[in-house]
């Protein structure tokens, strides 16, 4: 730079020169101060990504919350459903032998059996495959318990009072459906030849017949006393 | 002044929430950029221009990096606006701009003999700068006002830094020129 140019520059510089009207520093000193306190405001709690974060943490807690709730409700039958299946005149493919009265130890063994998560769908199951599959692991809903006594209750051996006339046979086979879908454990052959062999004692001759092919389809290997064939010619 | 709080530290301050480190900043900047604006626009325009300037620079604090000087980066945005400004205008820079000699001088029948005479290179040296080709004028202008170097000229105009000290050069020789006819007269 020559000595020409620093005159030249010294020239401007002493000319001084305008400044920015005071209202435009107010102006833009405010709009500097507003921006950030915006930003600062931006940055509480209740305020920028914080809102959405706390919803989807809410959605998430009533999610999990409600729906094991909903979950359980679904799988309760109502009330009436029990009565409503144990009346229903669908037969099942293959009918289970019922297991009230068989043993004290069976019915023991049914109503002690541990509660299970997977056991009340399963229950609902119609036919005595389900019934047995599902004995080992029991029940956890209320109903499914109400069914389990209503049906330990029931006796095939009619210990209890059962209608006369024309509802007797009604009821009688709503009783044994119930025990049907119920989840008994009829763990052995044998204890379906007891139950049988109770069937005849009792004269039910046609029901031992029919308890006898259905012991047969179960256990088609399985040696049957030969007394009750027998017994049911 | 080897204490003073440099520039971009009181950008990035600002860009943290400290709206006193913006006022320390605009406090050092306004007059320069003002009448960077000034001379080349016009006062019609020049204040809306300046605003525009300082929000854009508000706008854009959480988005500052130090990659150069704060003075090239602001400068860079007061040229940008400058050139929004023509096109929107369709029209060239001023070339000669009246208002830009409105402040110059007091009266001169005030002035001693000696001040008359520099008051009276002052108003030829404003009268020459206004007739400067624009991009000397405006090289000339980031020299004066906003004290930049050759290098930072450069990089604010995008040109070459021989560009640039061309551009210098022939702005400094006119206004010589113009400043030597006073003598003749």
């Amino acid at each position: 730079m020559s000595t020409d140019d620093h005159n030249i520059s010294s020239l401007y510089r002493e000319t001084g020169g305008p400044e920015p009207p005071r209202a435009l520093d107010d102006a833009i000193l405010s709009a500097s101060r507003t921006a950030v306190e915006q930003r600062h405001a931006a940055g509480s709690p209740f305020s920028g990504a914080w809102p959405a974060a706390a919803s989807i943490a809410a959605v998430i807690v009533i999610t999990v919350l409600l729906v094991p709730i909903l979950k359980q409700e679904d799988s309760q039958p109502p009330a009436s459903e029990p009565v409503q299946r144990a009346t229903a005149p669908a037969e099942p493919e293959v009918a289970a032998p019922p297991a009230a009265g068989l043993s004290s130890v069976a019915r023991k063994k049914s109503s002690d059996a541990a509660p299970s998560a997977s056991a009340p769908s399963m229950l609902l199951q119609e036919g005595p495959i389900s019934a047995f599959q599902t004995a080992p692991t029991a029940v956890s809903s209320d109903s499914s318990m109400e069914l389990l006594h209503d049906a330990n209750e029931m006796s095939y051996f009619e210990e209890e009072e059962a209608p006369s006339g024309p509802d007797a046979s009604e009821h009688k086979r709503s009783r044994m459906q119930a025990a049907d879908s119920a989840p008994f454990a009829i763990n052995t052959p044998e204890m379906w030849e007891a139950r049988i062999k109770q069937l005849i004692a009792q004269g039910e001759m046609e029901q031992a017949r029919a308890e006898l092919d259905r012991l047969k389809e179960h256990y088609p290997d399985y040696s049957i006393n030969p007394s009750i064939p027998e017994e049911l010619k | 002044m080897g204490d003073e709080i440099s520039d971009e530290s009181l950008m990035q301050s600002y860009s943290r929430g400290d709206a006193d480190a913006f006022e320390v900043l605009y406090q050092r900047h306004k007059g320069p950029l003002y009448r960077f604006v000034l001379r080349q626009c016009g006062r019609q325009y020049a204040e809306e221009i300046y605003q525009d300037i300082w929000l854009n620079v508000i706008n854009s604090r959480l988005r500052y990096k130090i990659k150069a000087t704060f003075k090239t980066w602001l400068y860079q945005i007061a040229r940008n606006r400058l050139t929004d400004h023509y096109r929107r205008q369709n029209v060239r820079p001023v070339r000669s701009n009246p208002d830009s000699l409105s402040s110059l001088t007091e009266p001169e029948q005030h002035q001693p003999e000696n001040l008359l005479e520099s008051s009276r290179q002052q108003e030829f040296l404003m009268r020459a700068i206004a007739a400067l080709p624009p991009e000397q004028k405006e090289a000339f202008l980031l020299k004066e006002e906003a004290d930049l170097s050759v290098d930072e000229i450069a990089l604010t105009t995008g040109v070459t830094y021989e560009a640039a000290k061309s551009r210098l050069r022939y702005a400094f020789k006119k206004l010589k020129a113009q400043l030597e006819t006073i003598h003749e007269h």
